[in-house]
């Protein structure tokens, strides 16, 4: 029985390690289809389009992480978005002659660079605070959080009131970074292009097919792994946790800040693409939005929030570029529909009844086997023996 | 010497009254709160239903004149909350009552709700109340009778299948036929905010000092007062207020003593949405009526939940009133021309960084920050439930 | 060794003036396996709550190991080594048992060694052993979900013991399970004590029997009493709160009653007639008047508890002339009936535990003989 086991545990150990290697193959695969093939297929309008959405992807990642695996609803993604998008957008913005500064401040009277703009003249610098920026203020927001005990709904209201807080923050300070009018990145430079040609468009498309994949790859590397079983056991039952001597607010703190950075990624990217950054990304709308792209596609599978991001974001934009009143009613019943109906996603629900009603329809169910199996339940061979007798 | 006292009266007195407009919306997502564990996104659009109703009742008395014209508020308050109600006993039996034991998700579906509410507003038309009622005539008729029937169990996944889509299709077509009728096809509301006037023993305030107290002020405390009363005696004195608390405490243990949970929960939210819609015909005094309406003080009712806590109502009291003094004490920069009246040397660098904060919305961010500093010391809230059941 | 592995002084918890734990003193020595009863509200749990950080005592000390625990969190005293299994058994649903077992086997529980070391081999092995020990062999990659609720209870006594404390804190393990299931869980808490520190909470006598070597009952708060099984089944103090009146008989005269109704059992039946006996006997012998008799039987009839060994009542009684008594009785009920073999050895035991003169024996039967012939 005991050699059984060891070598049963050796075959699914190999077993995983070709699963890993065909997972690993299919991502690859679909990267280099939508890097190679793709743009010879659609127009540079729809591949922006599809760019920005792979780019909302991102962040859909990171909700999947805290909410999907960890069960921290966070309504305040928004503010790690635009914080990624605005460090992006202050650096491009100082892609002027020396001496200047960008143009909007002399309309409110600035004839200084506020100091925080000093360190964005650095490509380097901006590059790391795209993300750890995001991840700063994440961590600390969940830290005064967590280390309370504050979770389920509390957390999630306050998140929102924590958006609301930071919208109006960059919404009311014309002097510090243009206030509600945002930063337009559109037309300035980077590495001497314009950021709103179709060059640099198109290498942004696949800059940005480069980071969902790296995403993916990171996010399924702390999903798998030790780490992730520690996310679920905390979504499961937090105080078990504490009980079996982790902390598990240094767990939280640590995915909301590293969920917080990847939206970071995503807002920079997104604002790259869509030209500009505006404290219209911290709307209380857009955040919650975020949350039904990963339950749409499946809470708790990656793919799944990838899918879900960009499905949604393709029915918004067929949808509300012809009839924008309708769209709303759709959304709303969106919502409904995947609490109510499939609250585990188009992807979990494919991995249960999806196949097998497909496989029913076609006339080829599969067998049902018994829990565990009647061959390795002891109890249950132990009732047969002396049922025999 | 008079003139600081004036002031800071002035400072109390519109606290206060930002405090009671507060209090008014956190009071009903606070009582559901409290005995769902339930937050409710939509209770900002309950608000907004609210205010509209004030607004057609309004219309509804304008040809009536003087005098009668004037006494429409109270029509409106009571009709603003039967309508808020309607809605919210609506929400809870079709969408809530499925979501209990999950709060998250609860979450995300009233958000949904809103959305809908908020468009439904900005597009509903003579068309489109007449297809919604064709639908929920066929589909919800159809189901009335074949619910009756014997073997209605087997057939019923079946039976929804075919007459969602069906009563759908019709009322769709329908509604689109009736959009050719110039009448029917007329906005209800224009998707441009409307106003609703104050009648006229509203307008103006009493003179004090330098500033006066507006009678809307004056009349949205009195309102928020007497709610308070009514709540307090509903929920102390009578049977189903009883039954309310005893719900609150402990579910299962009410469920065994024949206690109508499902009723209970329904009842309460009901109250709690109509108390919405109150406070929605309350806003509808102050500004323009618009389908965001909610949204500028659902937040803002939220923090007053989550800084009272669950246990009392008085702490949904506290929490309003300090959150709306300090908002106004903050936004209109009082107390930096306090600070910096009072000539004491090493107070002046603190009213540079008080008058950063002096607009409304800056406010908001200095107001959240102590909410968070506050959650430091008293996580639970103000009047947190104790005892070991608290974390089962 | 002489240092007490838990000691508790003077602990007063009171939620809002309410005091769940009144001025509780505790201690127990390292490899001590105790048993804590006490009837509803007596604070068990609470007490459970104090040891592991979950409630703060207001007032008082809590050591383990001389360490004090009252500033600790919860996760610094689990990883001091106090493991605690919860009343409803809590495990990871959505994990399998395999999974929950290497959650708590894990030996570096910081966030640094979770994200970047992979489960060493020993500890791999310690799960697999453990998954035979709790019978979860073949269910282990399956989700938790699917399990039992018995199977769920081992699943998280599981959980505790790869934690590998040095003090179990167990909490109602058997609430819920069926008689077998009972007697397994009483078994592997027994094999566990040999290495571990245990406190076990429980309201099944039965099982507190099973596995008790030393019993603390819990009333209101704080200790009332410290003893063996059978001094807490005899204690005045401890019926008086379980059953709610005190008893209006001695400790030493309950005793006699027990080792009278322990030779009616010693066959495994025990009729009516012999109940009579007994308690018309002893009501006889204590009541003044008829009246008095006739109630003092009914209340006795609660106190007769089953299955003692007459080995650990006998030492109870301190006088010749009780156990003179208890000798006494105990014929008279033997000879009620027909003597078979088993009450003989049964009779047997209890000459040799009280140890009296055989004339006395001699005189005490002939003088029952007489009266009932």
């Amino acid at each position: 029985m005991a050699v059984d086991t060891a070598l049963g545990r050796q075959r699914s150990r190999r077993s995983r390690k070709n699963k890993l290697l065909i997972e690993a193959g299919i991502v690859v695969g679909v990267a280099l289809i939508l890097a190679v093939i793709v743009p010879l297929i659609l127009s540079d309008f729809r591949l922006t389009l599809l760019a920005r959405f792979m780019s909302l992807a991102i962040v859909a990642l990171g909700i999947d992480l805290i909410w999907g695996f960890t069960g921290l609803l966070s309504l305040g993604h928004g503010i790690f978005f635009a914080l990624g998008g605005y460090a992006l957008a202050m650096y491009l913005q100082l892609q002027i002659p020396e001496g200047q500064i960008p143009d909007f401040f002399p309309l409110y009277g600035v004839t200084e660079l506020p100091w925080f703009w000093e360190p964005f003249h650095s490509f380097p610098f901006t590059l790391v605070a795209i993300v750890v920026l995001p991840m700063i203020v994440a961590g600390l927001l969940g830290y005064l959080v967590f280390r309370n005990r504050i979770r389920g709904v509390y957390f999630s209201i306050l998140t929102q009131a924590a958006l609301v807080v930071f919208f109006n923050f960059f919404n009311g300070q014309q002097k510090l970074i243009n206030g509600t009018n945002g930063l337009k990145t559109s037309t300035t430079m980077l590495f001497g292009n314009q950021v709103g040609s179709p060059s640099v468009q198109f290498s942004f498309y696949l800059i940005t097919i480069l980071l969902l994949t790296l995403t993916y790859a990171f996010c399924r590397w702390l999903t798998s792994g030790r780490f992730g079983r520690l996310l679920v056991a905390i979504r499961d039952d937090e105080n078990r946790v504490r009980f079996s001597g982790y902390d598990p607010t240094s767990f939280k703190v640590l995915v909301f800040a590293i969920s917080g950075g990847i939206a970071g990624i995503a807002g920079a990217l997104y604002t790259v693409q869509s030209g500009i950054v505006s404290p219209q990304y911290m709307d209380i709308a857009f955040s919650i939005e975020m949350v039904i792209w990963v339950a749409v596609g499946g809470r708790a599978t990656l793919v799944g929030a990838i899918l879900g991001a960009i499905a949604v974001n393709y029915a918004r934009s067929l949808l509300s570029e012809q009839f924008p009143e309708v769209w709303l009613f759709f959304q709303g019943a969106l919502f409904l529909i995947v609490v109510l109906v499939l609250p585990a996603g188009i992807v979990g629900w494919l991995r249960t009844d999806g196949i097998d009603g497909f496989r029913r329809l076609t006339g080829n169910s599969r067998t049902l086997s018994t829990f565990p199996s009647v061959e390795l339940d002891e109890s249950l061979q132990k009732e047969r023996e002396i049922a025999e007798k | 010497m008079l003139q600081a006292l004036f002031g800071l009266f002035d400072g109390i007195f519109n606290g206060i009254s930002i405090g009671a407009v507060l209090l008014i919306a956190a009071l009903g997502l606070a009582i559901i709160f409290g005995l769902m564990g339930v937050i409710n996104l939509a209770h900002g659009e309950l608000m907004m239903l609210g205010a509209y109703t004030t607004y057609v009742v309004q219309l509804a008395f304008r040809p009536l004149g003087e005098p009668l014209f004037s006494l429409y508020i109270f029509v409106a308050v009571v009709a603003a909350f039967i309508v808020a109600a309607l809605v919210g006993l609506a929400l809870e039996r079709g969408v809530i009552r499925y979501l209990y034991g999950r709060p998250l998700e609860t979450l995300l579906a009233t958000w949904g709700v809103s959305l809908i509410l908020r468009q439904f507003v900005r597009s509903v038309s003579g068309a489109m109340a007449i297809s919604i009622a064709v639908f929920c005539l066929l589909f919800f008729g159809a189901l009335w009778v074949l619910r009756k029937r014997s073997d209605w169990a087997s057939m019923q996944k079946k039976a929804i299948a075919i007459l969602l889509p069906l009563s759908l299709a019709i009322a769709g077509g329908s509604g689109f036929l009736l959009n050719q009728v110039p009448i029917l096809a007329r906005l209800w509301f224009s998707t441009r905010n409307v106003d609703v006037t104050a009648p006229a023993w509203l307008r103006g305030g009493i003179p004090f000092g330098i500033s006066q107290l507006p009678y809307t002020r004056l009349f949205i405390i009195a309102l928020t007062v007497l709610c308070l009363i009514g709540i307090y005696w509903f929920l102390n004195r009578s049977v189903w207020g009883l039954r309310i608390r005893s719900v609150t405490q402990n579910r299962d243990m009410s469920a065994c003593l024949g206690i109508p949970t499902a009723q209970v929960d329904a009842l309460t939210f009901a109250l709690g949405s109509g108390l919405a819609g109150v406070a929605g015909c309350a806003v509808s005094l102050l500004g323009s009526v618009g389908p965001n309406l909610g949204t500028n003080y659902i937040v803002d009712s939220f923090m007053v939940v989550v800084v009272g806590g669950v246990g009392k109502l008085v702490g949904s009291i506290v929490a309003a009133l300090v959150i709306g003094t300090l908002n106004y004490l903050i936004g209109s920069g009082t107390i930096a021309i306090i600070l910096g009246g009072s000539g004491v040397e090493f107070l002046q660098p603190l009213v540079g960084f008080f008058t950063f904060f002096a607009t409304a919305s800056m406010a908001k961010v200095m107001v959240f920050v102590l909410i968070i500093a506050f959650l430091q010391v008293r996580p639970a809230g103000l009047f947190p439930q104790k005892g070991r059941s608290v974390e089962a | 060794m002489s240092e007490k592995i838990l000691d508790i002084e003077n602990v007063t918890v009171s939620f809002d003036g309410f005091k769940a734990l009144n001025n509780l003193t505790f201690n127990m020595e390292p490899g001590e396996l105790r048993v804590i009863i006490g009837p509803n509200g007596a604070g068990k749990t609470t007490f459970l709550d104090v040891i592991t950080g979950k409630v703060r005592p207001t007032e008082g000390s809590a050591r383990f190991k001389g360490k004090d625990l009252t500033h600790l969190k919860e996760h610094e005293i689990a990883r001091l080594g106090i493991g605690r299994k919860f009343q409803t058994p809590r495990v990871y649903l959505n994990l399998t048992p395999r999974e929950n077992l290497e959650i708590s086997c894990n030996r570096t529980k910081t966030v640094f060694d979770t994200l970047f070391k992979k489960t060493p081999q020993p500890e791999r092995q310690t799960v697999s052993g453990l998954l035979e020990t709790i019978g979860l062999s073949a269910q282990a990659d399956v989700p938790a979900e699917l399990l039992s609720h018995g199977q769920k209870q081992w699943l998280e006594i599981g959980m505790l013991v790869a934690q590998s404390p040095d003090l179990l804190l167990v909490d109602e393990p058997v609430a819920g399970l069926t008689d077998e299931e009972t007697e397994h869980t009483g078994e592997l808490l027994m094999a566990l004590a040999e290495s571990h520190s245990i406190i076990v909470i429980e309201h099944d006598m039965e099982f507190v029997r099973q596995i008790a070597r030393q019993v603390t009952v819990l009333h209101e708060g704080s200790v009332l009493f410290e003893g063996s099984m059978n001094e807490v089944q005899t204690n005045p103090r401890v019926i008086e709160v379980y059953l709610g009146s005190e008893p209006s008989i001695s400790t030493e005269e309950m005793t006699m009653l027990r080792i009278a109704a322990s030779m009616a059992w010693s066959d495994g039946h025990f009729t009516n007639e012999q109940q009579d006996i007994i308690l018309g006997r002893l009501s006889q012998q204590f009541a003044k008047d008829g009246q008095e008799q006739s109630t003092l039987q009914e209340e006795l009839k609660d106190y007769l508890a089953k299955d003692i060994p007459v080995e650990d009542l006998v030492p109870l009684l301190k006088t010749p002339e009780e156990r003179e008594m208890a000798l006494k009785l105990s014929y008279e009920v033997l000879s009620s009936n027909q003597i078979n073999q088993q009450k003989g050895v049964a009779y047997q035991r209890l000459l040799q535990a009280l140890k009296l003169p055989p004339e006395v024996v001699q005189r005490v039967e002939q003088s029952v003989t007489g009266m009932v012939s």
